[in-house]
């Protein structure tokens, strides 16, 4: 049976791969490409990321990408988590599981204009704060505690509320359990949620063209870039982007298959 | 010593402990005993700490339990499905306790030595549970439980989990283990053949209420109840002489023989095999009476002598001695 | 004290939808909502929803045989192909559209290719019209598709279908009857997953669209960034939820009827 179909179906998968990986690869050959061109090569050179790190503009967006990556994180970790034990122990409603989920399937362009929408109406005009990146770090909690949320969810299922009796039955109070049995077995969800919150802050574009004001952060700076037309140093940018997106997205999975077998 | 006494859980509507009191003795093996839902676990998670009783107190030794939080109390628990800690290797499960205990390291760590020796698995403390087989991580739970040295062990299904033939070898180990560290096991289990071989006395509980507290022969040979005989073993009812009640009696007590062919039995009905079952070490003969009803008869396998098939006229019958007068409201409890 | 946080953050939440509601006036009318039914409007409505299902029909017809491939392998290949195939789409979606606008422009590696090669004569016109969108949501979502796709099948016990050859169905109608029925759940998921995001999408439409082509995202962002109108701009924004609604509904409904029939588990 499996002999028989393999074949065209492991093409199809094949096919699928290189599809994949073709455009990124391109990108990244490109970077290097001292032609600037895409068709003809010029040898090898490392000049456009010199000019990418005197791109002053382009260092200060990612800076504040960086900024409100971290910070919308870090709430992300502590609301999701929380959120998590929420809806895992605490309520019964399938309406409010279902509306923790909304974050993540709603478009985001979507969120983009309801965020903008109730910051205007509550910080622009009633209490006069204009945007700035804190907005953007709330904007990109929303749907990171979603994902923290969902990713420790997973773990509190399969973890095995009989330790935690058995800690107690053991001599350990409420707040030693916590510490040395469920915190340990939920730990690893914790991180990958931080890590997947992390990555999908940096390279965010929508909701932080949205609601960054005046504020830019890297992807709405690589966007402007782009609207004016292809440039070489623009590849050079996008190699980084993906180099960092992927190293961090490595680690994640070395830290979840670490841990858990199942 | 522990005191039951009057102890009531009630679950929204449901009342999962009835106005339950039992004394369970010092160094006792004591089983709790009942299908599920009749409220054994129940009973036994009060004891841990984890559920509180509505109404009535748990005394050990004198002093009342309620209100005492699990990790205050000198009992333990062996959890029906381990509840090892996945991310410590199987010494350091061992010594939480004892760390929680606020044992200096050194001692706790040749007291784990010993707590594993005991349950013969001394060499395995490096490794993680998740390595181990079920027996072994069973033994781990009970070492955890005990190297804490509590006054009561209380088990929750212990044998439930493992294979048949792990069980039979099991069963053997837990009372050993009891004797040698010479405390109070309380066990809850629905398996009656793990209480009659392990425990000293058992109470057969039934929808929250106990029917039944007894040594196992005194359950087995003198069932109380239509349910505590169903329960135990296969119960053969006949009516009952004073018409009250049936007449319980066990299937390796009655006679069988060709028609007519019993002497000197008290109580004879007449019948006819409809199905003859082999199990190895005797045979199992399905009979219907004159008055349609069916019991069981259990005879040693002869290798010799030939044996009565289907369709053969027997008789049946039992002496006074072996029969029990139950009364007959009830339900009969299946026997597995 | 848990249960006020999570309760409070989505309360939160909930307020910001409201938001989208009314005109700047702050009265309630109905005119919004007339000109969504306008025919300009309406054109990139359901551009947006053709695109959307083209974009969707074409990752079911590559996810499914690929989802296929890794669930048939060893076990402990199969993390790793997820890995790789799940990867790119960790990466931002706007640097992987951009890289599609390299690869597929006049001068761009894929005419260089095809012209090349003499397929062509002449470069073709691979970039801002309706194929580049269907492509660009096509590449951003099959990670999406693929996900779901794989659970299901993996979930399959492969009895079911050597039961069904051994019935006498052919390896094609076995599948037809048996396999891809009963990996109905993975199936609508998937889609969900490449369908809501690409209706609603703005940054492939805008990159790989060249202006020419919008979708229902850039009008909500034109209306909102450059033209100001706010409540016209929310107006669409529903008519994008509402649509999602609709296929979140099925969806739903599918889930259940597939738990009541004991196909898919919780």
């Amino acid at each position: 049976m499996r002999s028989r179909r393999s074949w065209p179906v492991g093409l199809v998968f094949g096919a699928t791969v290189v599809f994949l990986y073709l455009p990124i690869a391109v990108l990244v050959v490109l970077s290097f490409n001292a032609s600037g061109l895409p068709t003809s090569w010029g040898g090898f050179t490392t000049g456009w990321y010199e000019q990418l790190a005197h791109n002053d503009a382009l260092l200060d967006s990612a800076l504040n990408t960086l900024i409100v990556a971290v910070w919308a994180t870090i709430i992300s970790v502590v609301l999701g988590t929380l959120l998590a034990f929420g809806l895992e122990r605490a309520v019964r409603s399938s309406g409010l599981d279902a509306v923790a989920y909304v974050p993540m399937v709603v478009p985001d362009i979507v969120l983009a204009i309801a965020l903008l929408s109730f910051y205007n109406l509550v910080f622009t005009q009633w209490l006069g704060v204009g945007l700035g990146l804190w907005s953007v770090i709330l904007g990109h909690a929303v749907f990171g505690i979603a994902f923290v949320a969902a990713i420790v969810r997973t773990r509190l299922r399969h973890f095995d509320d009989s330790t935690v009796e058995a800690s107690l039955d053991l001599g350990a109070n409420e707040l030693q359990t916590f510490r040395h049995v469920t915190l340990p077995a939920i730990a690893p969800g914790v991180v990958a949620g931080a890590l997947v919150a992390f990555t999908l802050s940096l390279d965010e574009f929508v909701i932080a063209f949205f609601t960054a004001g005046t504020t830019v952060t890297f992807p709405i700076q690589v966007y402007s870039m782009v609207r004016f037309g292809i440039t070489p140093e623009i590849n050079a940018a996008a190699t980084v982007v993906v180099g960092v997106s992927l190293v961090l997205m490595l680690v994640a999975l070395r830290l979840r298959g670490s841990e858990d077998p199942a | 010593m522990i005191q039951i006494d009057h102890v009531t859980k009630r679950f929204g509507d449901v009342t999962a402990v009835d106005d339950v009191s039992v004394v369970i003795r010092e160094n006792e093996f004591f089983a709790l005993l009942g299908p599920s839902g009749c409220g054994k676990t129940t009973l036994l998670r009060m004891l841990a700490g984890f559920e509180t009783p509505d109404d009535g107190a748990l005394l050990l030794d004198g002093s009342d339990l309620v209100g005492v939080k699990p990790y205050r109390r000198p009992l333990n628990m062996m959890f029906q499905s381990y509840a090892l800690f996945p991310h410590m290797t199987v010494e350091q499960n061992v010594m939480y306790g004892l760390k929680m205990a606020k044992v200096p390291k050194a001692e706790a760590r040749e007291r784990a030595a010993d707590a594993l020796a005991q349950v013969q698995l001394g060499h395995l403390g490096a490794r993680r549970p998740a390595q181990l087989s079920g027996g072994q991580r069973q033994r781990v739970a009970l070492a955890r439980a005990l190297v804490r040295r509590p006054r009561v062990l209380l088990l929750d299904e212990p044998l439930s989990a493992l294979d048949r033939q792990i069980r039979g070898e099991m069963q053997i180990e837990l009372k050993r283990l009891q004797h040698q560290v010479g405390i109070t096991f309380v066990v809850v289990t629905h398996d009656q053949e793990e209480a009659l071989t392990m425990a000293d006395r058992i109470a057969v509980m039934r929808d929250g209420r106990i029917e039944q507290i007894g040594a196992p022969d005194e359950l087995y040979e003198r069932p109380a109840t239509r349910f505590v005989a169903g329960f135990l073993g296969e119960a053969n009812e006949f009516p009952a002489p004073a018409g009250d009640g049936v007449v319980v009696v066990r299937p390796e007590k009655l006679h069988l023989a060709p028609r007519g062919g019993l002497r000197d039995v008290a109580t004879v009905h007449d019948g006819r095999v409809l199905e003859v079952v082999y199990l190895g070490t005797a045979r199992k003969y399905v009979v219907e009476l004159a008055d349609g009803k069916i019991v069981q008869v259990r005879v040693p396998a002869r290798w010799d002598g030939a044996p009565l098939t289907a369709g053969d006229d027997v008789s049946v019958g039992f002496d006074d001695a072996d029969g029990v007068v139950v009364a007959a409201e009830g339900p009969v409890a299946a026997h597995a | 004290m848990l249960l006020v946080v999570p309760v409070g953050l989505i309360l939160a939440y909930s307020l910001f939808r409201r938001g989208t509601y009314g005109g700047v006036v702050y009265e309630l009318n109905l005119d919004n909502f007339e000109r969504l039914f306008d025919p300009i409007y309406l054109d990139v409505v359901w551009f947006s929803v053709r695109v959307a299902v083209e974009a969707t029909a074409v990752s079911l017809l590559i996810g499914y045989p690929a989802a296929w491939f890794i669930a048939t392998r060893p076990r402990k290949w199969r993390t790793v192909l997820l890995v790789v195939v799940v990867l790119p789409f960790w990466t931002s979606l706007l640097i992987r559209t951009y890289a599609w606008m390299v690869l597929l422009n006049d001068q761009g590696l894929v005419n260089e290719a095809l012209t090349g090669i003499g397929i062509v004569d002449e470069p073709v016109k691979l970039l801002y019209n309706e194929f580049s969108i269907v492509l660009g949501l096509v590449y951003g979502y099959l990670p999406l598709m693929i996900l779901p796709l794989y659970a299901a099948i993996e979930r399959l016990s492969p009895e079911l279908r050597e039961a069904a050859t051994d019935l006498g169905a052919s390896g094609w109608r076995a599948f037809l009857t048996v396999t891809l029925p009963l990996t109905r759940t993975g199936v609508v998921a998937g889609c969900l997953f490449v369908f809501v995001p690409s209706l609603g999408n703005f940054i492939v439409p805008d990159l790989l669209g060249g202006g020419r082509q919008s979708m229902v995202g850039n009008l909500i962002q034109v209306q909102f960034l450059k033209a100001r109108d706010w409540p016209f701009g929310a107006t669409l924004a529903l008519a994008v939820i509402a649509l999602m609604t609709i296929v979140l509904v099925v969806q739903a409904r599918t889930m259940a009827r597939d738990r009541r029939e004991g196909v898919a588990d919780a």
